[in-house]
């Protein structure tokens, strides 16, 4: 059988490429010549605003649709003609997709049933596997009767019972409420990490997207805007939408030349020790800009506006009445209407494209 | 995927031919029937006492006496004069240049302007004679005239087999008083009658839905018990109580009679009753507190709360009830045919004129059943152009409390849902009495007695296994396809396939009963597939009248299954059959389970198709009451096998509503 094949190649994880994926919904195209490789082992994200693409991504690699043009591959063999039921992954999907009319044990029971595995070993295997998402002694029950979470992890049990070599995740949490998915995510990571097999991961949480993954890949327009680790991302985004999407950030437009950055309205930045020249705009984390006293700064300001956000104060300063508001985050709050002096710490720079 | 390896798209093809063979292309037929004019033919004969015309044998051409002769018209148009010149020869003269020749057979044929006849004799030989008969011949005299010679005392018949596109099937239909007032009370009926039990029933929905009413879920099953009664049922029951020599009539001595128009209205009107009362009543029960709440919130009175959101926003299902019940009581048979007597209605039109010994006229029926149809189609779009507009449907978040009644209210209430269920129960109540009765002459004596069971026991249980072996082969072969063909429909969705099919099963939702049984003969009555008077023409006659009920029941049972849960089935490496089998198939089994009880429910009490298309053996227990009912049989026995019918539809019904309640009580999803 086809997936045999895959699961003896690697012992665990398995090795993912996308070779110019492209993939079109009537006039729409959804995918465009994507291209990328993922890891065995890996944790791979798949980020982006909804209508990106990530979804279909996903399920073109799970085999649930066609793809128009391009190659998928599994540890080096092509997989676009083999259709879903063939592939042997694990997928979890956003609403669960437990079958209502099945107990807690005929749901983990599915695909061991269809493996032709034998009873007694059926038992057993899907205890473990409701053991390993921590759930124990809900076999007979039915989903309706569970809570959210606890369906996500029947949904996650049923999934990793028949041992696939790669987990696709569509949303898994995004039906949970928010502090769930925070204990649910580290537990997640650790449960992937620990059976060492390969997951890509679909979101719209930057914030998950970055404590999850070993890499992510940002998308927008069924194009991968950027690849890379979490850290990458967030301190060095690629371009605007991704500094935009990841995270807040004060963007400012400016010429660098030697004498620093001048911003559009003609008030400058004596930042001479940054090696960029021309037009382009500045890209500043809230919490890279620190607050000093007045006049020992890059730039004055005067605070306008601020909100208290429990782990810090969010202010707004204006620098002059035409320059943009800039968002700074401090852990002590700053009188309204003071005058304040703004040093930048870290930035990064996106020169305006040709 | 190659095409012929996807198991769903060779069902789809398969179901799609089967619904061409079985609907499309009968009524494609029908129609081509009513708009071909099959040219006609006139027979005159020839004797010692002259000529004279046979108006047995001339269909279509009028014959005239003139003093010059025999008058042939077609229509309004003059065509021939016919006159004897001698005892065995004949002047034909034409309006027209008239020319004789043989046809490549040796047929004599005549040619009069645009029309061709063929020409036979038929004559009668010498006690004795062994001698051939003077072969028909022509001799043109002029351009017009035209001498025929032929033998002694023939039958001289002039035939036009030629079939034109003519629209004179329609003219005629429009211009007899005959057809003209059978439509005209085919819509009389289905719009008073639809009218006067919307009126009953949408007002006492409304109250049952919307206050605390005592015993409301038993009044609501009653309802639906009535809303599944056979068709034909009130008829015969309100004639047996209210008839010129009815119960009620005789023993009060009145001189009235339910026997007319009056009587099919008030009979229908609560035959359909049942079905637009259940409808609003669903409606006004899923309406959303939330919506009700809002209007209040902003100052509006409970009056005015309930014209201005309570019924518009329940009026989708309102509309839909009142489409069903003018439908039903458009293509109603039994009805008009019990009660009507004199007064024609398409339905009865149709069929007797497709059926009847005497008179028998396949154009006339054919043009019938296109008109039904039409009519139908427009109350179809009238509801779907309404519904189109208000495509919203309320599913209640939170249910609506039960507002309270003052006691002389509620009595009030209880006593109008009392009267209207009395008269949607007459019927069943007549004929059980009635079955326990011992009937003379056709009149009742007040003994009791099981003899009617004991004759219909006697007379043989045939019909009742007929009816239960199509009532549970139609519904598992309807139930079956049907959920194919939603799972087609609404998960494949294979281009042009697709919604070609989801259209064509669902024309027999405008198609009485009366006319698909006419289309299937038309179909099947020679070979290769020679069907008529069997056992199967019926089955596939209610499989087809069926499918709507059950692709529709099984589509919305579907749209509720996520496709999610079959793709976490192909994920785990089930395949496509596997998925549908083991995951879809279970989910979907309530919905299916209802459609399929509503389908067993339809064909056991089936009439109007039945009638056209039984033949004995194979006789259901429908026709058999029918037909006792008409000749005014024993009215016992007939009573006996309508409660015998009772019980066929009652106890699965009983069942499916337990059945019903415990889903519900133990929640859905």
């Amino acid at each position: 059988m086809a997936h045999s094949a895959i699961q003896d190649a690697e012992a665990k994880g398995c090795n993912v490429v996308i070779d110019g994926v492209s993939k079109t919904f009537g006039q729409n195209a959804v995918l465009r010549d994507i291209s990328l490789t993922i890891k065995p082992g890996e944790f791979f994200t798949l980020l982006g605003p909804s209508g990106c693409g990530k979804t279909t991504l996903l399920r073109a690699i799970a085999g649930f649709h066609p793809i128009n043009g391009g190659r998928i591959l599994f540890n080096g063999q092509d997989v676009s003609a083999l259709p879903a039921w063939d592939r042997n992954i694990g997928f979890v999907f956003q609403n669960y997709a437990l079958w209502p009319n099945k107990t807690v044990f005929d749901n983990v029971a599915y695909g061991l049933k269809l493996r032709k595995v034998p009873r007694d070993a059926v038992a057993e295997r899907v205890r473990a596997a409701l053991a390993q998402v921590e759930l124990q002694g809900v076999e007979t029950r039915y989903p309706a009767e569970m809570s959210g979470g606890m369906q996500q992890r029947i949904a996650l049990a049923r999934a990793l019972v028949i041992d696939p070599p790669l987990l696709l995740m569509d949303e898994p949490m995004s039906n949970l409420d928010a502090r769930l998915r925070v204990s649910l995510r580290h537990e997640m990571r650790a449960l992937q990490k620990r059976l060492g097999l390969t997951a890509i991961y679909v979101t719209h949480d930057q914030e998950e997207a970055l404590e999850m993954s070993d890499r992510i890949a940002v998308m927008q327009h069924g194009i991968v805007q950027q690849l890379a680790d979490p850290e990458t991302i967030y301190a060095r985004p690629a371009n605007r939408f991704v500094a935009e999407f990841v995270g807040s950030a004060n963007f400012l437009e400016g010429t660098f030349d030697a004498d620093g950055l001048r911003l559009a309205d003609g008030l400058r930045l004596p930042m001479t020790d940054r090696p960029h020249r021309g037009p382009g705009t500045l890209v500043v984390r809230p919490e890279q800009l620190r607050i000093i006293a007045a006049g020992q700064g890059l730039v004055d300001a005067v605070v306008e506006d601020r909100r208290y956000m429990g782990k810090a104060w969010s202010h707004n300063l204006r620098v002059s009445p035409s320059s943009p508001l800039i968002s700074v985050e401090t852990r002590n709050a700053l009188d309204l209407g003071s005058r304040v002096g703004v040093e930048i710490e870290t930035v990064t720079f996106l020169p305006a494209e040709a | 995927m190659r095409p012929l390896r996807d198991t769903w798209l060779i069902f789809s093809i398969v179901a799609l031919l089967l619904c061409g063979v079985t609907i499309v292309i009968p009524q494609i037929r029908l129609m081509a029937a009513s708009l071909f004019d099959e040219g006609g033919r006139f027979t005159l004969l020839h004797n010692r006492d002259g000529l004279q015309a046979v108006p047995e044998m001339t269909s279509r051409y009028g014959v005239a006496q003139t003093p010059e002769g025999l008058a042939i018209t077609l229509g309004t148009a003059a065509g021939l004069t016919v006159a004897a010149a001698d005892d065995r020869t004949l002047l034909i003269t034409g309006t027209e240049p008239l020319e004789g020749r043989r046809d490549a057979a040796g047929a004599l044929e005549l040619a009069a302007g645009g029309a061709r006849f063929t020409l036979s004799q038929q004559a009668p030989r010498t006690l004795f004679g062994t001698n051939t008969l003077a072969p028909l011949d022509l001799q043109p005299q002029s351009d017009s005239v035209i001498r025929l010679s032929h033998a002694a005392n023939a039958y001289i018949t002039f035939e036009n087999t030629a079939l034109a596109l003519s629209p004179v099937h329609y003219l005629a239909f429009f211009t007899r008083s005959e057809t003209v007032s059978a439509t005209i009370n085919s819509l009389v009926i289905a719009l008073t009658s639809t009218g006067l039990a919307a009126a009953v029933g949408v007002s006492l929905a409304y109250l049952v839905a919307r206050y605390q009413i005592a015993g409301s879920t038993a009044i609501v099953f009653l309802v639906t018990m009535a809303s599944v009664s056979p068709p034909f049922l009130g008829a015969y029951a309100w004639r047996l109580l209210l008839g010129r020599n009815g119960l009620i009539t005789t023993s009060l001595g009145l001189d009235v009679s339910i026997v007319g128009l009056h009587g099919v209205i008030w009979v229908i009107t609560w035959l359909v009753f049942p079905i637009i009362f259940l409808l609003s009543h669903s409606s006004f029960q899923s309406l959303d507190a939330g919506h009700i709440e809002a209007a209040e919130s902003l100052g509006a009175a409970p009056a005015r709360v309930r014209f201005s959101i309570e019924i518009p926003l329940a009026l989708p299902g309102i509309i839909t009830g009142l489409y069903l019940a003018t439908m039903a009581a458009l293509s109603d048979f039994g009805t008009p045919r019990i009660i009507g007597l004199d007064v024609n209605a398409l339905p009865v039109l149709i069929y007797t004129s497709f059926l009847s010994e005497a008179g028998r006229n396949p154009a006339l029926a054919a043009t019938g059943s296109v008109v039904l149809i039409t009519l139908s189609s427009l109350f179809l779009m009238a509801q779907q152009l309404y519904l189109a507009r208000r495509g919203f449907s309320v599913v209640a978040a939170r249910a609506l409390p039960r507002k309270r009644l003052s006691p002389a209210a509620h009595a009030l209430v209880l006593a109008a849902v009392g009267l209207a269920l009395l008269m949607a129960f007459t019927p069943h109540l007549t004929v059980l009495v009635s079955s326990f009765m011992e009937w003379r002459v056709g009149l009742p004596r007040a003994d009791f007695t099981l003899a009617n069971y004991a004759t219909m026991l006697r007379s043989g249980l045939g019909p009742a296994w007929v009816t239960l072996s199509l009532g549970l082969a139609g519904t598992l072969a309807a139930t079956l396809l049907g959920l194919g063909i939603a799972y087609v429909v609404i998960r494949k969705r294979y281009r042009l396939i697709a919604p070609l099919l989801s259209f064509t099963v669902m024309m027999p939702y405008v198609i009485p009963g009366t006319v698909l049984g006419i289309g299937l003969i038309m179909m099947f009555n020679q070979a290769p597939v020679q069907l008529t008077g069997t056992w199967f023409i019926l089955a596939l006659a209610y499989l087809i009248r069926n499918l709507p009920f059950t692709v529709k029941a099984s589509e919305a049972a579907l749209r509720r299954v996520h496709p999610a849960l079959e793709e976490a089935a192909l994920s785990l490496g089930a395949r496509p059959l596997r998925v549908f089998a083991t995951i879809t198939t279970p989910l979907v089994l309530a919905g299916a389970v209802t459609g399929a009880t509503l389908t067993f429910l339809h064909i056991v009490t089936e009439l109007s198709s039945t009638i056209v298309l039984y033949r004995p053996p194979w006789k259901p227990m429908t026709a058999v009451i029918f037909e006792n009912t008409l000749v005014d049989a024993d009215f016992g026995v007939s009573a006996a096998q309508t409660i015998l019918l009772m019980l066929i539809i009652y106890i699965p019904l009983y069942f499916i509503v337990r059945y019903g309640q415990i889903q519900g009580k133990s929640g859905g999803s």
